[in-house]
Protein backbone atom coordinates (compact mmCIF):
# COMPACT_ATOMS: atom_id res chain seq x y z
CA UNK A 1 0.00 0.00 0.00
CA UNK A 2 1.65 3.24 -1.19
CA UNK A 3 2.11 5.56 1.89
CA UNK A 4 0.34 9.07 1.81
CA UNK A 5 3.29 11.26 2.34
CA UNK A 6 1.05 14.44 3.09
CA UNK A 7 -1.43 12.60 5.51
CA UNK A 8 2.15 11.91 7.55
CA UNK A 9 3.29 15.21 7.33
CA UNK A 10 0.43 16.94 8.35
CA UNK A 11 -0.15 14.31 11.86
CA UNK A 12 3.34 14.32 12.89
CA UNK A 13 3.76 15.18 16.50
CA UNK A 14 6.65 15.32 18.54
CA UNK A 15 5.59 12.18 21.20
CA UNK A 16 3.60 13.18 24.25
CA UNK A 17 4.24 12.36 28.37
CA UNK A 18 2.24 15.39 29.97
CA UNK A 19 -0.05 13.10 31.00
CA UNK A 20 1.46 10.03 32.41
CA UNK A 21 2.94 10.17 36.01
CA UNK A 22 6.36 10.13 36.10
CA UNK A 23 6.62 10.78 39.57
CA UNK A 24 5.90 7.06 39.55
CA UNK A 25 9.77 6.65 38.90
CA UNK A 26 11.04 7.89 42.32
CA UNK A 27 8.44 5.63 44.02
CA UNK A 28 9.00 2.29 41.70
CA UNK A 29 12.84 2.86 39.98
CA UNK A 30 14.16 0.79 37.18
CA UNK A 31 16.88 -1.24 38.10
CA UNK A 32 19.57 -0.02 37.24
CA UNK A 33 20.84 -2.49 33.93
CA UNK A 34 17.17 -1.47 32.64
CA UNK A 35 18.37 2.49 32.90
CA UNK A 36 21.46 1.51 30.71
CA UNK A 37 19.59 0.01 28.13
CA UNK A 38 17.11 3.06 28.08
CA UNK A 39 20.29 5.08 28.16
CA UNK A 40 21.41 3.44 24.88
CA UNK A 41 17.85 4.03 23.26
CA UNK A 42 17.73 7.74 23.86
CA UNK A 43 21.57 8.45 22.71
CA UNK A 44 20.43 5.97 19.72
CA UNK A 45 17.32 8.66 18.99
CA UNK A 46 19.34 11.34 19.72
CA UNK A 47 21.77 10.15 17.14
CA UNK A 48 19.48 9.72 14.40
CA UNK A 49 20.73 12.77 13.04
CA UNK A 50 23.74 10.45 12.34
CA UNK A 51 21.69 8.33 10.19
CA UNK A 52 20.45 11.45 8.30
CA UNK A 53 23.52 12.12 6.90
CA UNK A 54 24.85 8.81 5.47
CA UNK A 55 21.15 8.83 4.13
CA UNK A 56 21.59 12.33 2.54
CA UNK A 57 24.85 11.33 0.97
CA UNK A 58 23.48 9.24 -1.74
CA UNK A 59 20.81 10.01 -4.67
CA UNK A 60 17.85 9.50 -1.91
CA UNK A 61 17.65 12.92 -0.50
CA UNK A 62 16.81 14.30 -4.14
CA UNK A 63 13.31 12.84 -3.83
CA UNK A 64 10.58 15.24 -2.47
CA UNK A 65 8.52 12.01 -0.51
CA UNK A 66 11.96 11.36 1.38
CA UNK A 67 12.93 14.59 2.21
CA UNK A 68 9.60 15.42 3.61
CA UNK A 69 9.93 12.23 5.38
CA UNK A 70 13.21 12.84 6.97
CA UNK A 71 12.18 16.24 8.25
CA UNK A 72 9.42 14.81 10.03
CA UNK A 73 11.09 11.02 11.02
CA UNK A 74 14.10 13.33 12.67
CA UNK A 75 12.56 15.33 14.43
CA UNK A 76 9.79 12.44 16.13
CA UNK A 77 13.31 10.25 16.89
CA UNK A 78 14.45 13.60 18.46
CA UNK A 79 11.90 13.87 20.70
CA UNK A 80 11.69 10.13 21.69
CA UNK A 81 14.91 10.81 22.89
CA UNK A 82 13.86 13.80 25.07
CA UNK A 83 11.03 11.58 26.11
CA UNK A 84 13.37 8.56 27.49
CA UNK A 85 15.65 11.68 29.14
CA UNK A 86 12.52 12.84 31.05
CA UNK A 87 12.32 9.40 32.40
CA UNK A 88 16.15 9.16 33.25
CA UNK A 89 16.07 12.22 34.61
CA UNK A 90 13.36 10.77 37.61
CA UNK A 91 16.62 8.33 38.42
CA UNK A 92 18.65 11.94 38.58
CA UNK A 93 20.76 10.78 35.57
CA UNK A 94 20.79 13.64 33.25
CA UNK A 95 21.56 13.17 29.48
CA UNK A 96 22.45 16.61 27.95
CA UNK A 97 23.55 18.15 24.81
CA UNK A 98 27.34 18.23 25.88
CA UNK A 99 27.36 14.91 27.27
CA UNK A 100 25.85 13.94 23.76
CA UNK A 101 28.50 15.80 21.71
CA UNK A 102 31.60 13.88 24.58
CA UNK A 103 30.28 10.81 22.95
CA UNK A 104 30.12 11.96 19.46
CA UNK A 105 33.17 13.50 19.01
CA UNK A 106 34.44 9.54 20.74
CA UNK A 107 33.22 8.36 17.52
CA UNK A 108 36.80 8.92 15.74
CA UNK A 109 37.52 7.69 11.89
CA UNK A 110 34.98 5.22 11.66
CA UNK A 111 32.97 7.37 11.35
CA UNK A 112 34.61 10.32 9.72
CA UNK A 113 35.20 7.83 6.32
CA UNK A 114 31.44 6.73 6.89
CA UNK A 115 29.87 9.07 4.64
CA UNK A 116 32.71 9.20 2.10
CA UNK A 117 31.97 5.80 2.10
CA UNK A 118 28.67 6.07 1.67
CA UNK A 119 28.97 8.49 -0.92
CA UNK A 120 31.24 6.33 -3.36
CA UNK A 121 29.06 3.33 -3.05
CA UNK A 122 25.90 5.60 -3.42
CA UNK A 123 27.68 6.68 -6.42
CA UNK A 124 29.13 3.90 -8.03
CA UNK A 125 25.41 1.40 -7.48
CA UNK A 126 23.58 4.79 -8.12
CA UNK A 127 19.47 4.79 -8.06
CA UNK A 128 19.39 1.47 -7.06
CA UNK A 129 21.56 2.26 -3.76
CA UNK A 130 18.42 4.11 -2.70
CA UNK A 131 16.68 0.35 -2.24
CA UNK A 132 19.18 -0.09 0.51
CA UNK A 133 18.73 2.34 2.25
CA UNK A 134 14.91 2.05 2.51
CA UNK A 135 15.21 -1.73 3.54
CA UNK A 136 17.95 -0.64 6.19
CA UNK A 137 15.83 1.99 7.32
CA UNK A 138 13.00 -1.07 7.70
CA UNK A 139 14.95 -3.08 9.14
CA UNK A 140 16.13 -0.60 11.74
CA UNK A 141 12.72 0.38 12.49
CA UNK A 142 11.25 -2.91 13.16
CA UNK A 143 14.39 -3.60 15.75
CA UNK A 144 13.07 -0.39 17.50
CA UNK A 145 9.88 -1.24 18.20
CA UNK A 146 10.51 -4.90 18.70
CA UNK A 147 13.12 -3.44 21.47
CA UNK A 148 10.66 -1.15 22.88
CA UNK A 149 7.87 -3.81 23.19
CA UNK A 150 10.47 -6.26 24.73
CA UNK A 151 11.42 -3.81 27.32
CA UNK A 152 7.98 -2.56 28.15
CA UNK A 153 7.35 -6.76 28.48
CA UNK A 154 10.41 -7.14 30.73
CA UNK A 155 9.68 -4.32 32.80
CA UNK A 156 5.80 -4.29 33.81
CA UNK A 157 6.07 -0.86 34.60
CA UNK A 158 2.81 1.16 33.99
CA UNK A 159 4.07 3.91 33.18
CA UNK A 160 7.04 3.20 30.93
CA UNK A 161 4.61 0.35 29.08
CA UNK A 162 2.58 3.63 28.20
CA UNK A 163 5.14 5.82 26.90
CA UNK A 164 6.94 2.90 25.42
CA UNK A 165 3.78 1.96 23.47
CA UNK A 166 3.53 5.59 22.27
CA UNK A 167 6.95 5.50 20.59
CA UNK A 168 6.38 2.31 18.93
CA UNK A 169 3.34 3.68 17.58
CA UNK A 170 5.64 6.65 16.02
CA UNK A 171 8.22 3.71 15.03
CA UNK A 172 5.22 1.49 13.09
CA UNK A 173 4.59 4.55 10.76
CA UNK A 174 8.25 4.87 10.04
CA UNK A 175 8.27 1.38 9.25
CA UNK A 176 5.25 2.16 6.81
CA UNK A 177 7.23 4.61 5.03
CA UNK A 178 10.44 2.54 4.62
CA UNK A 179 8.77 -0.71 3.84
CA UNK A 180 6.70 0.67 0.90
CA UNK A 181 9.92 2.85 -0.43
CA UNK A 182 11.99 -0.66 -0.05
CA UNK A 183 9.31 -2.91 -1.44
CA UNK A 184 8.62 -0.73 -4.52
CA UNK A 185 12.31 -0.26 -5.57
CA UNK A 186 13.32 -3.96 -4.57
CA UNK A 187 10.11 -5.22 -6.64
CA UNK A 188 11.35 -3.21 -9.89
CA UNK A 189 14.48 -3.83 -9.89
CA UNK A 190 16.62 -7.39 -9.46
CA UNK A 191 20.19 -5.32 -9.30
CA UNK A 192 18.91 -3.57 -6.24
CA UNK A 193 17.43 -6.95 -4.61
CA UNK A 194 21.02 -8.37 -5.07
CA UNK A 195 22.70 -5.29 -3.82
CA UNK A 196 20.66 -4.55 -0.62
CA UNK A 197 20.77 -8.35 0.23
CA UNK A 198 24.43 -8.41 0.32
CA UNK A 199 24.55 -5.08 1.57
CA UNK A 200 21.99 -6.07 4.58
CA UNK A 201 23.85 -9.73 5.21
CA UNK A 202 27.42 -8.24 5.10
CA UNK A 203 27.10 -5.13 7.13
CA UNK A 204 24.08 -4.84 8.95
CA UNK A 205 24.06 -4.31 12.70
CA UNK A 206 21.55 -3.98 15.37
CA UNK A 207 20.90 0.05 15.63
CA UNK A 208 23.22 2.14 17.49
CA UNK A 209 26.15 -0.48 16.80
CA UNK A 210 28.17 2.12 15.09
CA UNK A 211 27.75 5.25 17.67
CA UNK A 212 27.70 3.13 21.08
CA UNK A 213 30.63 0.98 22.75
CA UNK A 214 30.70 -2.63 21.94
CA UNK A 215 30.31 -3.43 25.47
CA UNK A 216 26.94 -1.46 25.87
CA UNK A 217 25.31 -2.83 21.96
CA UNK A 218 26.07 -6.35 24.39
CA UNK A 219 24.36 -5.44 27.04
CA UNK A 220 21.41 -4.18 25.55
CA UNK A 221 20.72 -6.64 23.27
CA UNK A 222 21.43 -9.47 26.09
CA UNK A 223 19.03 -7.29 28.14
CA UNK A 224 15.92 -7.29 25.76
CA UNK A 225 16.90 -10.31 23.10
CA UNK A 226 18.25 -13.46 24.95
CA UNK A 227 16.25 -16.78 25.91
CA UNK A 228 13.66 -18.15 23.96
CA UNK A 229 11.26 -15.38 24.27
CA UNK A 230 14.14 -12.36 23.14
CA UNK A 231 14.94 -14.66 19.98
CA UNK A 232 11.40 -15.20 19.21
CA UNK A 233 10.88 -11.78 18.63
CA UNK A 234 14.36 -11.64 16.37
CA UNK A 235 12.63 -14.32 14.57
CA UNK A 236 9.62 -11.97 13.71
CA UNK A 237 12.08 -9.15 12.57
CA UNK A 238 13.70 -11.49 10.22
CA UNK A 239 10.67 -12.79 9.42
CA UNK A 240 9.62 -9.19 8.25
CA UNK A 241 12.95 -8.42 6.84
CA UNK A 242 12.73 -11.47 4.34
CA UNK A 243 9.45 -11.03 2.81
CA UNK A 244 10.38 -8.25 1.02
CA UNK A 245 11.43 -8.55 -2.50
CA UNK A 246 14.76 -10.92 -3.40
CA UNK A 247 15.16 -11.13 0.72
CA UNK A 248 14.04 -14.34 1.20
CA UNK A 249 15.64 -16.36 4.04
CA UNK A 250 17.74 -13.39 5.46
CA UNK A 251 18.40 -13.99 9.61
CA UNK A 252 20.40 -10.77 9.82
CA UNK A 253 18.49 -9.77 13.32
CA UNK A 254 19.58 -13.77 14.48
CA UNK A 255 23.03 -13.48 12.91
CA UNK A 256 24.11 -10.23 15.06
CA UNK A 257 22.98 -12.01 17.93
CA UNK A 258 24.95 -15.03 17.79
CA UNK A 259 28.11 -12.54 16.50
CA UNK A 260 27.51 -10.55 20.29
CA UNK A 261 27.40 -14.01 22.20
CA UNK A 262 24.06 -13.42 23.09
CA UNK A 263 22.62 -16.90 24.73
CA UNK A 264 19.16 -18.16 22.74
CA UNK B 1 12.86 41.54 16.29
CA UNK B 2 10.38 43.90 15.45
CA UNK B 3 7.40 43.72 17.65
CA UNK B 4 4.58 44.82 15.49
CA UNK B 5 5.80 43.00 12.11
CA UNK B 6 8.49 40.23 13.53
CA UNK B 7 11.07 41.56 11.33
CA UNK B 8 14.46 40.54 11.39
CA UNK B 9 17.03 43.33 13.03
CA UNK B 10 19.56 43.66 10.73
CA UNK B 11 22.69 44.18 12.96
CA UNK B 12 25.18 47.03 12.88
CA UNK B 13 26.95 45.92 15.73
CA UNK B 14 28.61 43.07 17.70
CA UNK B 15 25.23 42.89 19.93
CA UNK B 16 25.49 39.75 22.09
CA UNK B 17 21.91 38.59 22.49
CA UNK B 18 20.43 36.38 25.40
CA UNK B 19 21.94 32.56 25.31
CA UNK B 20 19.59 30.59 23.11
CA UNK B 21 17.14 27.87 24.90
CA UNK B 22 17.59 25.21 22.07
CA UNK B 23 14.81 22.90 24.13
CA UNK B 24 12.53 25.67 24.67
CA UNK B 25 12.67 26.47 20.72
CA UNK B 26 11.97 22.30 20.12
CA UNK B 27 9.10 22.23 22.29
CA UNK B 28 7.57 25.44 20.76
CA UNK B 29 8.56 24.66 17.32
CA UNK B 30 5.63 26.41 14.63
CA UNK B 31 4.47 23.97 12.52
CA UNK B 32 2.18 24.22 9.83
CA UNK B 33 0.52 28.04 9.46
CA UNK B 34 -2.41 26.62 6.48
CA UNK B 35 -5.14 26.94 9.16
CA UNK B 36 -3.65 31.11 9.75
CA UNK B 37 -4.10 31.54 5.57
CA UNK B 38 -6.74 33.43 3.94
CA UNK B 39 -5.91 32.29 0.50
CA UNK B 40 -8.86 33.33 -1.01
CA UNK B 41 -7.93 36.70 -0.38
CA UNK B 42 -4.31 36.79 -2.05
CA UNK B 43 -5.78 36.40 -5.70
CA UNK B 44 -4.22 38.83 -8.05
CA UNK B 45 -1.02 39.65 -6.37
CA UNK B 46 1.38 41.26 -8.79
CA UNK B 47 3.46 38.95 -10.84
CA UNK B 48 6.84 39.78 -9.14
CA UNK B 49 5.88 39.24 -5.88
CA UNK B 50 4.18 35.78 -6.95
CA UNK B 51 7.56 34.99 -8.26
CA UNK B 52 9.34 35.62 -5.36
CA UNK B 53 6.90 33.66 -3.21
CA UNK B 54 7.27 30.79 -5.57
CA UNK B 55 11.08 30.75 -5.44
CA UNK B 56 11.17 31.56 -1.24
CA UNK B 57 9.38 28.26 -1.31
CA UNK B 58 11.86 26.24 -3.21
CA UNK B 59 14.75 27.85 -1.08
CA UNK B 60 12.92 27.34 1.87
CA UNK B 61 12.05 23.57 1.68
CA UNK B 62 15.78 22.76 0.71
CA UNK B 63 17.05 22.06 3.84
CA UNK B 64 17.72 18.53 3.59
CA UNK B 65 20.92 19.64 0.60
CA UNK B 66 21.42 21.88 3.43
CA UNK B 67 21.85 19.51 6.14
CA UNK B 68 23.95 17.11 3.91
CA UNK B 69 26.21 19.73 3.28
CA UNK B 70 26.99 20.58 7.06
CA UNK B 71 26.68 17.35 8.84
CA UNK B 72 29.33 15.50 7.05
CA UNK B 73 31.91 17.62 8.29
CA UNK B 74 32.51 17.87 12.39
CA UNK B 75 29.40 19.87 12.83
CA UNK B 76 27.29 16.69 13.14
CA UNK B 77 29.00 15.81 15.88
CA UNK B 78 28.14 19.17 17.92
CA UNK B 79 24.91 17.81 19.56
CA UNK B 80 23.21 21.24 20.35
CA UNK B 81 23.54 22.67 17.16
CA UNK B 82 22.07 19.65 15.67
CA UNK B 83 19.02 19.85 17.90
CA UNK B 84 18.48 23.21 16.88
CA UNK B 85 18.40 22.01 12.95
CA UNK B 86 16.08 19.41 13.70
CA UNK B 87 13.38 21.42 14.38
CA UNK B 88 14.80 24.34 11.87
CA UNK B 89 14.22 22.41 9.10
CA UNK B 90 10.83 21.40 10.68
CA UNK B 91 10.04 25.19 10.93
CA UNK B 92 11.24 25.54 7.31
CA UNK B 93 9.17 22.72 5.96
CA UNK B 94 6.27 24.39 6.88
CA UNK B 95 7.00 27.79 6.08
CA UNK B 96 7.92 26.34 2.34
CA UNK B 97 4.26 24.73 2.51
CA UNK B 98 2.31 27.77 3.00
CA UNK B 99 4.57 29.83 0.74
CA UNK B 100 3.42 27.02 -2.06
CA UNK B 101 0.33 27.31 -0.87
CA UNK B 102 0.20 31.27 -1.20
CA UNK B 103 2.14 31.49 -4.62
CA UNK B 104 -0.45 28.61 -6.34
CA UNK B 105 -3.28 30.68 -5.41
CA UNK B 106 -1.95 34.15 -6.05
CA UNK B 107 -0.80 32.05 -9.58
CA UNK B 108 -0.89 34.70 -11.89
CA UNK B 109 -0.56 32.70 -15.27
CA UNK B 110 3.20 32.97 -16.36
CA UNK B 111 4.48 34.72 -13.35
CA UNK B 112 7.05 32.13 -12.91
CA UNK B 113 9.17 29.25 -14.04
CA UNK B 114 10.31 28.49 -10.62
CA UNK B 115 9.47 24.82 -9.64
CA UNK B 116 5.99 25.07 -8.34
CA UNK B 117 5.51 21.05 -6.69
CA UNK B 118 6.22 21.35 -2.96
CA UNK B 119 9.03 19.79 -1.61
CA UNK B 120 10.98 20.16 -4.80
CA UNK B 121 13.92 18.12 -5.41
CA UNK B 122 17.59 19.54 -4.90
CA UNK B 123 19.77 19.68 -7.59
CA UNK B 124 23.96 19.53 -6.98
CA UNK B 125 26.05 22.75 -6.26
CA UNK B 126 29.22 23.32 -5.93
CA UNK B 127 31.19 21.20 -3.70
CA UNK B 128 29.39 17.38 -3.24
CA UNK B 129 29.55 15.23 -0.03
CA UNK B 130 33.39 13.48 -0.40
CA UNK B 131 34.94 16.67 -1.13
CA UNK B 132 33.45 18.41 2.03
CA UNK B 133 33.93 15.26 4.14
CA UNK B 134 37.60 15.30 3.31
CA UNK B 135 37.68 19.60 4.21
CA UNK B 136 36.10 18.42 7.10
CA UNK B 137 39.09 16.10 8.21
CA UNK B 138 41.38 18.93 8.54
CA UNK B 139 39.13 21.57 9.30
CA UNK B 140 37.96 20.05 12.88
CA UNK B 141 35.33 21.72 15.10
CA UNK B 142 36.47 25.62 13.42
CA UNK B 143 34.17 24.46 10.58
CA UNK B 144 31.18 24.60 13.07
CA UNK B 145 31.23 28.58 12.80
CA UNK B 146 31.47 29.05 9.15
CA UNK B 147 28.25 27.12 9.17
CA UNK B 148 26.48 28.91 11.31
CA UNK B 149 27.61 32.06 9.87
CA UNK B 150 25.92 30.18 6.70
CA UNK B 151 22.57 30.10 8.06
CA UNK B 152 22.55 33.77 9.37
CA UNK B 153 23.97 35.55 6.22
CA UNK B 154 21.10 32.99 4.28
CA UNK B 155 18.36 34.45 6.22
CA UNK B 156 19.67 38.03 6.28
CA UNK B 157 19.08 37.49 2.35
CA UNK B 158 15.66 35.70 2.47
CA UNK B 159 14.64 38.78 5.08
CA UNK B 160 15.36 41.40 2.60
CA UNK B 161 13.12 39.75 0.04
CA UNK B 162 10.03 38.76 2.79
CA UNK B 163 10.92 42.32 4.14
CA UNK B 164 9.88 43.75 0.38
CA UNK B 165 7.36 41.80 0.22
CA UNK B 166 5.54 42.74 2.95
CA UNK B 167 6.03 46.83 2.76
CA UNK B 168 5.38 46.91 -0.95
CA UNK B 169 1.88 45.52 -0.17
CA UNK B 170 0.97 47.40 2.69
CA UNK B 171 1.69 50.69 0.46
CA UNK B 172 -0.70 49.24 -2.25
CA UNK B 173 -3.83 48.87 0.60
CA UNK B 174 -5.44 46.37 -1.72
CA UNK B 175 -6.66 43.61 -0.08
CA UNK B 176 -4.69 40.72 -1.41
CA UNK B 177 -1.54 42.52 -0.02
CA UNK B 178 -2.45 43.15 3.59
CA UNK B 179 -3.79 38.88 3.39
CA UNK B 180 -0.21 38.87 2.14
CA UNK B 181 1.76 40.82 4.81
CA UNK B 182 0.04 39.30 7.24
CA UNK B 183 1.31 36.22 6.45
CA UNK B 184 4.66 36.74 6.11
CA UNK B 185 4.79 38.64 9.56
CA UNK B 186 4.01 35.50 10.38
CA UNK B 187 6.71 33.84 9.07
CA UNK B 188 9.39 36.11 9.78
CA UNK B 189 8.48 35.65 13.53
CA UNK B 190 9.52 32.33 13.03
CA UNK B 191 12.55 32.77 11.29
CA UNK B 192 13.74 35.51 13.43
CA UNK B 193 14.50 32.65 16.29
CA UNK B 194 16.54 30.97 13.61
CA UNK B 195 18.58 33.89 13.19
CA UNK B 196 18.97 35.02 16.90
CA UNK B 197 20.65 31.23 17.21
CA UNK B 198 22.61 31.45 14.18
CA UNK B 199 23.92 35.18 14.87
CA UNK B 200 24.71 34.36 18.67
CA UNK B 201 26.27 31.17 18.26
CA UNK B 202 28.09 32.34 15.05
CA UNK B 203 29.38 35.23 17.16
CA UNK B 204 30.72 33.42 19.79
CA UNK B 205 32.23 30.61 17.89
CA UNK B 206 33.97 33.39 15.39
CA UNK B 207 35.00 35.61 18.59
CA UNK B 208 36.70 32.59 19.91
CA UNK B 209 38.56 31.30 17.25
CA UNK B 210 40.42 33.19 14.30
CA UNK B 211 40.64 29.96 12.47
CA UNK B 212 36.88 29.46 12.66
CA UNK B 213 36.28 33.34 11.37
CA UNK B 214 38.76 32.62 8.37
CA UNK B 215 36.77 29.33 7.50
CA UNK B 216 33.49 31.74 7.77
CA UNK B 217 35.32 34.45 5.27
CA UNK B 218 36.00 30.96 2.56
CA UNK B 219 32.84 29.62 2.95
CA UNK B 220 30.76 33.22 2.72
CA UNK B 221 33.20 33.54 -0.18
CA UNK B 222 32.69 30.57 -2.30
CA UNK B 223 28.88 29.37 -1.46
CA UNK B 224 25.94 29.31 -3.61
CA UNK B 225 23.21 32.21 -2.90
CA UNK B 226 21.03 31.85 -1.85
CA UNK B 227 21.68 28.70 0.03
CA UNK B 228 20.00 26.10 -1.84
CA UNK B 229 19.43 27.99 -5.11
CA UNK B 230 20.31 24.87 -7.17
CA UNK B 231 17.20 23.88 -7.09
CA UNK B 232 15.75 27.20 -8.45
CA UNK B 233 16.14 27.97 -11.88
CA UNK B 234 18.65 30.90 -13.15
CA UNK B 235 16.54 33.28 -14.25
CA UNK B 236 14.13 33.26 -11.10
CA UNK B 237 17.61 33.24 -8.85
CA UNK B 238 18.24 36.53 -10.62
CA UNK B 239 14.61 37.95 -10.15
CA UNK B 240 15.07 37.38 -6.85
CA UNK B 241 18.31 39.08 -6.37
CA UNK B 242 17.40 41.88 -7.99
CA UNK B 243 13.82 41.84 -5.72
CA UNK B 244 15.92 41.54 -2.56
CA UNK B 245 18.85 43.87 -2.79
CA UNK B 246 17.52 46.48 -5.38
CA UNK B 247 14.66 47.30 -2.46
CA UNK B 248 15.44 50.48 -0.66
CA UNK B 249 13.47 50.98 2.66
CA UNK B 250 12.39 53.66 4.13
CA UNK B 251 14.24 55.90 6.58
CA UNK B 252 18.22 55.97 6.14
CA UNK B 253 18.63 52.42 5.94
CA UNK B 254 20.03 52.34 2.24
CA UNK B 255 19.38 49.86 -0.90
CA UNK B 256 18.87 45.57 0.22
CA UNK B 257 22.44 45.23 -1.15
CA UNK B 258 23.88 47.88 1.45
CA UNK B 259 21.74 46.63 4.94
CA UNK B 260 23.03 43.07 3.96
CA UNK B 261 26.61 44.08 3.39
CA UNK B 262 26.16 45.73 6.63
CA UNK B 263 24.87 42.49 8.55
CA UNK B 264 27.41 40.27 6.73
CA UNK B 265 30.29 42.51 8.27
CA UNK B 266 28.71 42.55 11.55
CA UNK B 267 29.98 38.71 12.47
CA UNK B 268 33.43 39.24 14.23
CA UNK B 269 36.21 38.37 11.78
CA UNK B 270 34.08 39.08 8.20
CA UNK B 271 35.63 41.77 6.58
CA UNK B 272 33.75 44.24 3.81
CA UNK B 273 35.72 41.96 1.19
CA UNK B 274 33.56 39.01 2.47
CA UNK B 275 30.81 40.71 1.85
CA UNK B 276 30.87 42.06 -1.03
CA UNK B 277 31.74 38.45 -2.37
CA UNK B 278 28.33 37.37 -1.19
CA UNK B 279 26.79 40.50 -2.79
CA UNK B 280 28.70 39.74 -6.15
CA UNK B 281 27.76 35.67 -5.89
CA UNK B 282 23.83 36.78 -5.25
CA UNK B 283 23.79 39.33 -8.31
CA UNK B 284 25.89 36.79 -10.50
Amino acid sequence: MAFDIDRYTATSVSVNWSDLDLESFRREPLPEPSLRTLRYMADVEYHTVCYTRDLLTTPSHREADVSAFMTMWNREEFWHGEALAAVLAMHDITVDYDQLKASRLKLGWKDRLDPIKQSVLGGLVGHDFVAVHMSWGAANEWSAITAYQRMAELEEHPVLAELLRRIAKQEARHVAFYTSQARERLAASTRAQKVTRFALSRFWAPVGSSIMEPDEVRHVMGHLMSGAEGRRAARKVDDSISGMPGLGGLTIVQDALDRLGVAA
Amino acid sequence: MNDTNGAVRIPTSGARPAPFDVRDFARTAQGSLRASLDLDAVAGLPAAAARTLRTLAVLEGATMAHLRNVLVTPTHKDARVTAFLVSWAYEKYWIADALHLIADAAAPAGASTAESAPRAPARETGRGPIRRALAGFGQGPDVVGAHLALGFVDDLVLDLAYERLGAAERADGVDAAVVLAEAVARIRAVKARHTRFFEAEAAGRLTASPRSARLARRELARSPWPLGSGSVAADDRRAFARFALGHRAGGAGGTGAERLARGIRSLPGIDARTAARVIRRLEA
